[in-house]
């Protein structure tokens, strides 16, 4: 399928051109985008190859070409200033810049506890209205660790470090 | 090592591994060569650094260690003599800085 062609379907593309060669990428939908964001934000130690796969998933071209370029130039597919962070952005490019902002506060956290505390005690104490950041992203720690016990404690544990600091 | 076997070491590592990172010692008169950094290796380095963060130092070492491919016999006494020389220091890049940007390449990204 041709660039143009690709492009009346998804209506944006991503071309990225790595060591020499052009390789084209369609966007990602917002849930498999959510659903990259959360297992980048769950485990970052194997946070390379899910970017890869990503991107992998959105390729759109010869598999044995991206996988030569992927092994050749593996940190171009990252999350961190690669093709994989261009591909959330995309997905991410119409929903409202505070919650971009949370989205980001979240993913940011990672498995720092004391930063997912301050979005957790920010949350609880949200009344109503415009969300701040660190409410918004309170809210998507919630909804990440809610489906698993050694989640739940996760966030306990959170909860009682930032308690213990006095806050 | 002389420097005309050096150089044919060099040449046939590159025509071995492809690009290759070659740091000089000066004053040792001591060369080493690093092949690239493979997807494996920065995926089991990133693992690991985000596990125990506080051996990000230790993990760079050893990154380099498996990529070198000239001079590897001295790389444990030069890697306890200098260090920083091959994980970088915040004002100057290392060797595994240099792996890194390789294994980015000069890649342009755009939406269109």
């Amino acid at each position: 399928m041709d660039l143009d062609e690709l492009r009346a379907q998804h209506g944006q593309v991503i071309r990225a051109e790595v060591g020499g060669r052009e390789l084209v990428f369609v966007p990602m939908s917002i849930a498999v985008a959510t659903e990259v964001a959360a297992r980048l934000n769950r485990a970052p130690e194997v946070a390379l190859a899910t970017a890869i796969d990503a991107c992998r998933a959105c390729y759109r071209g010869d598999a044995t070409a991206f996988d030569e370029t992927a092994d050749f130039y593996p940190l171009a597919f990252s999350a961190e200033q690669g093709v994989c962070e261009q591909l959330l952005d995309l997905a991410s490019n119409e929903i409202a810049e505070s919650v971009k902002q949370g989205i980001r506060a979240w993913r940011g956290a990672g498995r720092q506890l004391g930063a997912v505390a301050e979005s957790l005690l920010a949350f609880k104490a949200y009344s109503g209205g415009p969300a701040s950041a660190k409410a918004l992203a309170g809210a998507l720690h919630v909804a990440e660790h809610l489906d698993t016990l050694k989640g739940l404690y996760r966030l306990h544990v959170s909860f009682m470090k930032a308690l213990g600091r006095g806050r | 090592m002389s420097e005309s076997s050096l150089e044919s070491t060099l040449k046939a590592a590159r025509a071995a591994h492809g690009l290759l990172v070659v740091v000089d010692f000066e004053e040792e008169g001591k060369t080493f060569a690093f092949k690239r950094l493979t997807r494996a290796m920065i995926t089991d380095m990133k693992k690991r650094m985000g596990k125990q963060p506080d051996l990000a130092l230790e993990v760079s070492l050893n990154a380099c260690e498996f990529c070198c491919v000239v001079g590897s016999s001295d790389y444990s006494e030069f890697a306890a003599k200098y260090p920083l020389a091959f994980c970088g220091s915040e004002d100057e890049p290392g060797v595994i800085d240099v792996l890194m940007q390789n294994a980015r390449g000069k890649a342009s990204i755009r939406v269109e």
